[in-house]
């Protein structure tokens, strides 16, 4: 039990100095009799917000942010959860494992759980803490590598699945047939970041009949030239190719691919486009789809529509932004876990872990309801095609749909 | 006429905290002549130098009293650059050439202060290898590949660039075989000649007291001689001590 | 072949990019003693105020906008920060840029948000086909301007009386000042330099299809090994640096993705740095500190 005495002894001193007056036990009883763990007082619950403020990826995360703030927002003017509120516990991780380690530390005893950690760096960084602290994570780094860890899980449908079921779409748009089949590439970064992303999209083009995989490029991280990655594609006559990189390296892809006279049907998963992309690219986006996992603000459905009453209410001045909306989801599955564990009177992360086992989260039509299971498995394999607005805004292309190349990709590798 | 090109008054330097280099300094260049200013290592010689240039911030040092007058006018607290346009110019010790610039290039670096038209640059350079003729054959070497002698002779070329008025050299003969310590010597005079005014700081005391007017002779950071540079040559102790003379000998060639 | 010309055209863009940045490295530390890690930011202050500016006035004034923001800025820094440690060590003196960075930096993030913007660049996406080679605008006019820039410095050092000032505190400081070289100026000079050509840099590391983010100041950290390949005291050097490592990232990007990972194009500069460190550790061009007689 030793693991667990670091952050209860810092618990305790705060519970000393709060008018609980606690004991230095590993959890104490509130007023209304739930168990409380780290973090949690009778009048507040804190969850941390492990997310890039000033790094690399700032813009989309301090959206996405927002998305989450304002959902606790809405939920504590109806009275919070279990009659406490939930107040974000924002740390800075820079995108960076170091900075995400010192944010983590700094934060640790002070948070229930983590409401979002982005991406796999940040993960990578802290998951030897969140496993011996016992600390329930929902992590945005829809990679599925991040699912097998422990006490971590991943609410929304991952990136693998919106390029494998792009794929799908992609044949069927083009009516491929063996006899006629539609060429594909890929582009991902060349590390265990992008691994994952070509994989399934490999999987997928192997899965769907008359789908012919031609090329399959990478890139190096900080890389500021795809001209040959570009050729490489191009030579090859991949009629689309799928996108499993970051925004900049979309805009340099798209951007090159133009130049060189090659405009492919583009495909990216929602990790790779972002609206301020839709200037430097002008023009160029006739033939750009997005694979999302979830809706958009412009979607007609309870969910936005409170999402945007929230922003509307709490954050009137910010640019709408569909980050907002993955924050959003975020926070939706953040609160039904502690609505769970405060129904089981636990609002330890213990109990947090146990309430995310199995737990269904409605996301009022945004993306179709999720079963988190285990933990260890991809909780939705549901995803919907977009065009791009004017404004860099993803327009519905038909609805909702889960690929069987998706799912069989996903069963094959244990998700 | 009557201000001499150089008076330090009263001159107290120190390095750092501790590390007091001059004290109560007084001395004089008049107008059109050489003065020497000997003195064993670390007597203090290069220090009062700076002083007079205005370098010693370079080395961590600062005046703590009395005054530089250059020309007349005080210049205790001015910039390096300020005293080298109201003609102050000086060759440091060691030479201390730009090593990776050629010979011209390091000239011109001496004339960048005047900023000179191209005739008057010319006519400038001209000047300063009037002097210096060794220096024509080797315009475009870089000056770190030349000899002691020729980098000593370009070191007093550069500070000639400015067309200076008082020029400072410390200690030209160093490490120079007696050859061209006496071309060095010719040099110094042929520059007083055409009236400027020389502070000369020197070991080789024999050289130096043969062309200068005057002498000063410092220790310890303290004047303790000074006089006619005839006077000097005669003084037994000075022999001794700085002419590689015994004060037996010195005495001998007096009675 | 079409494809190796092709990457080489783009290579060579891009390392000229590498090589005004590495410039600016170069005539800092030979003008001010100073390796100064920040000049990295100055490259996303170039671009930022670029970017800011485009949308108001027309593009050449947007460009002497940022160029007079970004000197000013320099030129602050040297003072505030650099003129007061001369004395100062080595590392303090480099530890004090490495705080600059995060400090303009935070400085860029707290004006222009952490969001990404449009491209800087001069000229849009357009190409010009010779054969079955595209040369798109902005190489061009990356290749074209950089080649002037470096003409117009070249003049400048060789032939004017403050460059030669400037190469003259370079080469020895204090003899500088004992010809009356106010090296102070000469300091903030080198500084301004490096800001102006930190600013051509910009545009082009954020040209069409590049564009405008925060890390664009670590970006411009890959000129490093270009500048210690060339010679820290060089500038045939940084611009033959600059020149290797856009080419070895660009052509290494065509042609080396089936050894190491596909990452051999990110490794190799810096592999390359650290032999050059070995085997040469003045540089391919650097000079060896002539020695003084
Ligand atoms: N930068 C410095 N910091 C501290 N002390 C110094 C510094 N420079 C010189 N000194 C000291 O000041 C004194 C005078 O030094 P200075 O160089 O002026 O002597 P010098 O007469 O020129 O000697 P030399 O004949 O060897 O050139 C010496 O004791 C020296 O150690
Ligand atoms: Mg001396």
């Amino acid at each position: 039990m030793i693991r667990k005495l670091v952050p209860t002894l810092a618990v305790g001193a705060l519970l000393t100095l709060s008018a609980c007056g606690g004991a230095a036990e590993s959890s104490s009883d509130g007023t209304d009799g739930v168990k409380m763990g780290p973090g949690v007082t009778d009048k507040e619950i804190n969850v941390g917000l492990l997310t890039d403020y000033s790094g690399p990826i700032a813009e989309a995360a301090t959206s996405g942010s927002l998305g989450m703030e304002v959902k606790f927002d809405e939920v504590n003017a109806a009275g919070g959860v279990c009659g406490r509120k939930i107040v974000p516990v924002k740390a800075d991780t820079k995108y960076d494992a170091q900075q995400t380690t010192q944010a983590y530390r700094a934060n640790a005893k002070d948070m229930l759980m983590i409401g979002e950690v982005l991406g796999s760096v940040s993960i990578n960084a802290i998951k030897p803490n969140v496993e011996r602290d016992n600390m329930p994570a929902l992590a945005i780094s829809m990679n599925t590598a991040t699912l097998e860890e422990k006490n971590i899980y991943v609410p929304l449908p991952t990136f693998e699945v919106e390029l494998a079921n792009g794929v799908v779409w992609a044949a069927e748009q083009a009516g491929a047939t063996e006899e006629k089949p539609l060429k594909l590439g890929v582009i991902t970064e060349g590390d265990e970041v992008g691994q994952p992303y070509q994989d399934a999209v490999v999987a997928a083009a192997e899965a769907t009949p008359g789908v012919e995989l031609v090329a399959k490029p990478t890139y190096a991280f900080g890389d500021q030239d795809f001209t040959a990655q570009v050729s490489e594609l191009k030579a090859a006559g991949a009629d689309v190719v799928m996108l499993g990189t970051a925004p900049a390296e979309t805009a340099g892809v798209v951007g090159t691919s133009a130049q060189l006279g090659y405009s492919p049907q583009w495909i990216a998963s929602s990790g790779s486009w972002f609206a301020g992309l839709a200037e430097p690219l002008k023009g160029l986006l006739n033939n750009f789809y997005v694979s999302g996992g979830y809706g958009t603000l412009a979607d007609d459905v309870p969910g936005i529509a409170a999402l945007k009453d929230a922003l509307a209410t709490y954050a009137p001045d910010a640019k709408p932004s569909n980050f907002q909306v993955g924050g959003w989801l975020f926070g939706e599955a953040t609160v039904a876990a502690l609505k769970q564990a405060c129904e089981n009177k636990d609002l330890t992360r213990e109990g947090v872990i146990a309430a995310l086992e199995d737990l269904k989260v409605d996301y009022q039509g945004i993306t179709p309801e999720v079963d988190l299971g285990d933990g260890d498995s991809i909780v939705s394999y549901s995803s919907r095609m977009n065009t791009i607005g004017a404004q860099g805004e993803l327009e519905a292309v038909g609805d909702f749909y889960a690929s069987d190349a998706a799912k069989e990709w996903g069963a094959a590798n244990g998700f | 006429m009557s201000e001499p090109a150089l008076a330090v008054t009263d001159l107290s330097v120190r390095y750092g905290a501790a590390a007091t280099a001059l004290t109560g300094i007084d001395l004089m260049v008049p107008r059109g002549e050489i003065v020497t200013l000997l003195g064993p290592n670390g007597a203090g010689k290069s220090t009062l130098m700076r002083a007079v240039s205005g370098l010693l911030h370079v080395h961590g040092g600062v005046i703590t009293s009395g005054r530089v007058e250059l020309l007349g006018s005080d210049v205790t607290s001015d910039r390096p650059a300020a005293r080298v346009r109201r003609g102050l110019a000086q060759a440091l010790e060691g030479r201390q050439v730009f090593p990776d610039l050629t010979v011209a290039e390091n000239l011109a670096a001496g004339g960048h202060v005047r900023r000179y038209r191209k005739a008057q640059a010319r006519e400038a350079l001209e000047r300063a290898l009037s002097h210096l003729p060794r220096l024509h054959d080797l315009m475009d070497r870089k000056a770190g590949y030349l000899s002691g002698g020729e980098q000593q002779m370009l070191a007093i070329g550069r500070a000639l660039m400015s067309q200076p008025t008082v020029l400072l050299l410390d200690e030209p003969s160093l490490g120079l075989a007696p050859k061209i310590v006496e071309t060095v010597r010719d040099i110094i005079l042929d520059i007083r000649d055409e009236g400027t005014s020389i502070l000369l700081v020197e070991q080789n005391a024999a050289m130096a007291l043969s062309i200068a007017q005057h002498g000063y002779v410092l220790e310890s950071g303290r004047i303790v001689r000074s006089g006619a540079a005839a006077d000097l040559r005669d003084d037994d102790e000075i022999a001794a001590l700085y002419l590689g003379v015994s004060a037996s000998e010195g005495a001998g060639s007096h009675a | 072949m079409t494809l190796f010309l092709q990457l080489g055209f783009q290579g060579v863009a891009l390392g000229m990019v590498y090589a005004l940045i590495a410039l600016g490295f170069v005539i800092m530390t030979k003008g001010s003693n100073t390796f100064n890690f920040a000049h990295g930011e100055f490259v996303a202050v170039g671009a930022y105020v670029v970017v800011a500016l485009m949308p108001h006035l027309p593009y050449w004034m947007a460009f002497i906008g940022s160029v007079v923001v970004t000197v000013t800025l320099a030129l602050v820094a040297e003072r505030l920060l650099l003129r007061r440690l001369v004395s100062a060590s080595p590392t303090a003196l480099i530890l004090a840029t490495l705080a600059l960075a995060v400090i303009v930096h935070a400085l860029v993030l707290v004006v222009w948000g952490v969001g990404t913007k449009g491209s800087a660049g001069p000229v849009g996406s357009g190409t010009v086909e010779i054969g079955d080679v595209v040369l798109t605008y902005s190489g061009i006019a990356t290749i074209g301007t950089s080649i002037l820039v470096l003409l117009a410095l070249l003049v400048f050092f060789r032939w004017t009386s403050y460059g030669l000032a400037l190469r003259a505190t370079a080469s020895h400081q204090e003899a500088a000042a004992a010809q009356g070289i106010d090296v102070g100026r000469m300091f903030a000079l080198s500084w301004g330099i490096a800001a102006a050509l930190a600013v051509v840099a910009s545009i082009f590391l954020a040209s069409f299809p590049r564009i405008v983010s925060p890390t664009i100041g670590l970006v411009a950290l890959a000129a490093i090994p270009a500048v210690v390949i060339g010679g820290l005291d060089s500038f045939v050097g940084a611009v033959v640096g600059g020149l290797v490592v856009g080419l070895i990232q660009v052509l290494g990007a065509g042609y080396l993705t089936d050894y190491g990972g596909g990452r051999l194009h990110e490794v190799l500069p810096y592999v390359l740095m650290l032999v050059v460190l070995v085997l040469r550790p003045y540089g391919l061009f650097g000079s060896r500190g002539i020695e003084r007689v």
